[in-house]
C-alpha cells in the first residue's frame, strides 16, 4: 500500500487548510473582530481534530468508507460513502469556482469562466490519478513557498498598516462574533474531515493526532495572522472586499520599484487551490471506487474532474451568489458532513473496539 | 461550439475505454462508462447554452427551511 510520511501529510493538509481562505479570508462579516472568530473557529476545532483522528487510530490503515461500512454494515456505510463522496465532489467544485470567480475579477476579464475551469481541472485530474504520493511531494515543496510568499508580503507591507484599525475590540457583540467563528470552524478547518479519506496511507497509529493537530495549529497561525494582517491595511472596510488578501496587498507601495505585489498573493492561493481541490476529487474519486467496488480508483478520476469543473460552473448565477452561499447557506450544510458523521462513527467506532477488546481478553482467559 | 465537445469527447472515449476494453475489466468499465454519459450531457448542455439547474438552490431552500433566513 501507499504511504506517506508525516511531514507530507502535515503539508498537505496545512495547503488545503488554507485552500479558498488564503484570499477569501475567514470569520467575515464581524469585520475588525474576524480575527477573534478565525480563533474561536480553531478553538472550536479542536476537539474535532482529536475525534477525527481517533477515528484514523482505532482502524489504522483504513479509509472513512472503509471505516463506515466496517462499523454501520453494508448498506448504512455505503450511503455514509454516498453521501462524503458527494461531499467531496461539491466542496472540490466550490473551491474550484471561487478561484475561477478570482481569476476572471482580477486577471483574465475577457475569458470565458468554463475555459479556466477546465484549465485548472486538467492539473488536479493529473495530480489526483497519480496519488496521494505525488500530491504530498509537491506539497513539501510549495508549502515553504507559499509560507515565503505570506512572510515576505506581510513584512513589506508593515507601512501600509494601521495598528489602531483593530480597535474597537468586540464592537460586533458576542452572539455575531460566535456566527462568524462557526462560519470559521466549518470553512476552513472542520473541512479536514475529507482527510478521513487520505490518512489510511499514514505510517504508523499516533500520525494522525500529530498530522491533525500540528496542520490545524500551523494553518490556523498563518490564517489568523493573515486576517489581522488585512484587518490592520484595509481596516473596516475589510468586508467590502470579495478577496481582502488580494486588495491589502494590493496596496504596497515600497518606493517606485516594488509596488502592486497582489501577483504573488495569487501565485499562492493558485497553489493551495491546488491541493485542495486534487484532494477533494482524490476523495471522491475513492468514493466512488469504494461505492462499486473497482480495484483501482484512477479511473473515475478523468470524467469525476470533467463533472467537477462542469458543476463548479453552473452552482452559482453569479459572484454575489457565491459569497451568500459561502457565508450563509455553507456552514449548516456542512454540520452533517463535519460533525455528526464523525461523531457517529467514532460512537459506534468505539462501542466496537471496546467490544472486541473485551472479548479478546475473554477468549485469553478461556 | 458543441461541434468541439463531441469531437473532444470521442477522443476522450478512445482514450478511456480501449484499455479496458483490451484488459477485459468489465465494473471499470461500466462504470466509467456511467460517468461519461454524465459528464457529456453536462458538457454538451453547457456548449449549447441550456441552463442546468444548480443543486445550490434546493440545498439553500432546505437550510433556510430548517434554520430561517
Amino acid at each position: 500500500m501507499v504511504k506517506i510520511t508525516d511531514k507530507e501529510a502535515i503539508c498537505i493538509m496545512v495547503l488545503f487548510l488554507l485552500g479558498s481562505s488564503i484570499v477569501i479570508g475567514m470569520g467575515t462579516g464581524v469585520k475588525n473582530d474576524a480575527w477573534i472568530a478565525g480563533l474561536l473557529g480553531l478553538v472550536l476545532f479542536i476537539p474535532f481534530a482529536f475525534v477525527y483522528a481517533r477515528i484514523q487510530s482505532i482502524y489504522e490503515g483504513r479509509d472513512l468508507f472503509e471505516i463506515s461500512k466496517l462499523v454501520f454494515g453494508k448498506i448504512p456505510g455505503t450511503i455514509i460513502t454516498v453521501l462524503y463522496t458527494w461531499y467531496s465532489l461539491h466542496l472540490g467544485a466550490m473551491v474550484l469556482r471561487n478561484f475561477g470567480e478570482f481569476v476572471t475579477i482580477t486577471a483574465l476579464y475577457d475569458t470565458p469562466l468554463i475555459v479556466i475551469l477546465l484549465s485548472f481541472s486538467v492539473i488536479i485530474i493529473a495530480a489526483a490519478r497519480s496519488g496521494i504520493e505525488v500530491i504530498g511531494r509537491i506539497s513539501t515543496y510549495a508549502l515553504p513557498l507559499v509560507i515565503f510568499i505570506l512572510i515576505f508580503m506581510e513584512v513589506i507591507s508593515i507601512r501600509q498598516m494601521k495598528f489602531n484599525y483593530i480597535k474597537p475590540v468586540f464592537v460586533s457583540g458576542f452572539q455575531r462574533i460566535a456566527a462568524a467563528g462557526f462560519s470559521a470552524f466549518s470553512f476552513p478547518f472542520a473541512e479536514s474531515v475529507l482527510f478521513l479519506g487520505v490518512f489510511y496511507s499514514l505510517k504508523s497509529k499516533n500520525s494522525p493526532y500529530k498530522v491533525i493537530v500540528t496542520g490545524t495549529l500551523i494553518s490556523g497561525a498563518i490564517l489568523i495572522t493573515l486576517t489581522l494582517v488585512n484587518i490592520f491595511i484595509l481596516g473596516p472596510m475589510v468586508d467590502d472586499f470579495y478577496f481582502p488578501s488580494y486588495s491589502s496587498f494590493g496596496r504596497i507601495q515600497i518606493g517606485n520599484f516594488l509596488q502592486k505585489m497582489e501577483g504573488m498573493i495569487s501565485v499562492s492561493y493558485a497553489i493551495t487551490c491546488f491541493i485542495k481541490t486534487s484532494i477533494c476529487l482524490f476523495v471522491a474519486c475513492k468514493g466512488i471506487a469504494s461505492v462499486f467496488g473497482l480495484d483501482d480508483y484512477g479511473v473515475a478520476a478523468i470524467q469525476t474532474g470533467l463533472i467537477m469543473a462542469y458543476f463548479a460552473f453552473i452552482v452559482y448565477e453569479n459572484t454575489v451568489e457565491m459569497v451568500n452561499w459561502a457565508l450563509k447557506v455553507y456552514s449548516y450544510y456542512a454540520v452533517p458532513f463535519q460533525i455528526l458523521f464523525p461523531l457517529l462513527v467514532w460512537v459506534a467506532a468505539e462501542i466496537k473496539n471496546r467490544g472486541k477488546g473485551k472479548h479478546g481478553r475473554r477468549a485469553d482467559k478461556k | 461550439m458543441f461541434v468541439l465537445v463531441i469531437a473532444g469527447y470521442v477522443l476522450l472515449g478512445i482514450y478511456e475505454f480501449v484499455p479496458l476494453n483490451k484488459e477485459k475489466r468489465w465494473k471499470e468499465f461500466y462504470v466509467n462508462l456511467a460517468l461519461y454519459l454524465v459528464s457529456f450531457v453536462m458538457a454538451f448542455m453547457i456548449s449549447v447554452n441550456v441552463k442546468v439547474p444548480s443543486p445550490a438552490k434546493p440545498i439553500e431552500e432546505v437550510i433556510y427551511s430548517i434554520f430561517g433566513r
